[in-house]
């Protein structure tokens, strides 16, 4: 390229420039063509431009700097732990997480004890039962021997029915003290099982019986961690409020004073 | 990179991140706020960046973007009507005596032409980034950047009158 067409391209970049939409690359372009090029050779158009050009870089380069600032930045450095900490929003996530696990647990805790009370007066199994109804999701990694009924046929319609409902007349009459010894009791004498739904199935073998449990707990981590991005999610929300309401306030402030 | 390593690769460049900040955030304060988070932020990454060959580009990147950040958040919150009005020095540091003819002639445009001309000349920010750090249009900010661009040619050619 010669010199009139380095001159010419260098002045397509300066229109740019004043255009507003030379990338910093061919701003860069620009300064390297005015930094090496003698300011009296160039053609007046583009003298204000070279100086404008070679002054910018050397802001950029040299500058007053506050007094006490490279100390204070040295000590700074030393402060700087050497294993650095986890972000803040991650303890927080992690805690809120937790809160959630405890929450869920608790809730988790409360519904089986309230369940295992109300099925108390239905003993019929003496084996670790689980319900299909909570191995669903999963059930395709998990083999469940399914007991037949031990119930006569004609009471095979009421037998997949919830179980809730055979038990509640039986609720009624009993008060809870008495409810809660009968349950202790049934659970003493092996005679309770954990009938949650009315599609009820046994594990005899414990290795299976392990693999369920397994599996349910794994179900159960899942859910805590969903529950604990919701509640993050949450947060995150929150956190815009002030945002909104500070915009809202300099409308007002806006609209006033017009 | 241990902490002494740190200090003689990366501390020497506090200069020249300082003029960044400073030009683009117009406040000394808030320019070495700004420096010392962009340290902070290096060091969280000292065991990434042992091995560049060019400290001063990547400090002066982490600092460009520990800036936009600031504008940004300073945007959300700034009133918008004083966003507008030319500002005083607030950096003791910007005397006549030292202070680069550019950045003093920059000084006299409003407030938003200023930050934008700042941002691009000294962050060397592209259009891209100065919409994102401002939430300005982009045909805002380009219109902003080439009157300031052209005001600034035309208070230096009366200057050097």
């Amino acid at each position: 390229m010669n010199k009139a067409d380095n001159i010419d391209n260098i002045r397509r970049l300066v229109e740019r420039y004043y255009d507003g939409t030379a990338t910093p690359d061919e701003v860069g372009a620009i300064t390297d063509f005015f930094r090496r090029s003698d300011v009296d050779e160039l053609p007046d158009d583009l003298r204000a431009d070279a100086m404008i050009f070679t002054e910018t870089a050397l802001a950029k380069a040299t500058g007053p700097v506050p007094d006490g600032l490279e100390s204070r930045l040295d000590s700074f450095i030393d402060s700087l732990p050497e294993k650095p900490s986890r972000r803040r929003g991650l303890i927080i996530r992690l805690s809120l997480s937790a809160a959630a696990a405890v929450a869920v647990v608790f809730v988790i805790g409360l519904a089986l004890l309230s369940r295992n009370t109300r099925e108390q007066v239905e003993p019929s199994d003496n084996s670790l039962m689980a319900s299909e109804s909570i191995l669903q999701p999963v059930d395709t990694a998990v083999t469940v021997i399914t007991e037949p009924s031990p119930l006569p046929d004609e009471s095979l319609a009421e037998a997949v029915a919830p179980v809730v409902k055979k038990s509640a007349p039986a609720r009624k009459v009993k008060s809870k003290a008495v409810a809660v010894k009968e349950f202790v009791a049934a659970a003493e004498t092996d005679e309770y099982h954990y009938a949650m739904a009315s599609d009820v199935c046994e594990i005899s073998d414990p290795e299976q019986a392990s693999q369920v449990a397994a599996q349910v707990l794994g179900m159960l981590g899942r859910t805590l961690g969903m529950a604990g991005d919701a509640i993050v999610k949450s947060d995150n929300e929150a956190n815009k409020i002030p945002t909104a309401i500070n915009k809202i306030a300099i409308n007002k402030k806006l609209s006033n004073e017009k | 990179m241990n902490r002494e390593e740190f200090k003689q690769s990366i501390l020497p460049h506090y200069r020249h991140m300082y003029g960044i900040a400073s030009a683009m955030l117009g406040d000394s304060e808030d320019a070495c706020d700004a420096v010392q988070e962009s340290m902070a932020r290096l060091w969280e990454k000292r065991d990434e960046i042992g091995g560049i060959n060019n400290y001063e580009v990547f400090c002066l990147r982490v600092v460009k973007n520990v800036c936009l950040d600031k504008i940004k958040l300073r945007r959300q919150y700034a009133d918008l009507a004083e966003a507008d009005r030319p500002v005083a020095a607030s950096d003791p540091t910007e005397t006549r005596e030292t202070l680069n003819v550019v950045r003093r002639l920059a000084r006299t445009l409003s407030g938003s032409q200023r930050e934008v001309f700042m941002m691009a000349t000294f962050g060397e920010c592209d259009n891209d980034e100065i919409v994102r750090a401002t939430g300005l249009s982009e045909s805002n900010v380009r219109q902003l950047l080439s009157r300031a661009r052209k005001r600034i040619k035309e208070l230096y050619q009366s200057y050097e009158r």
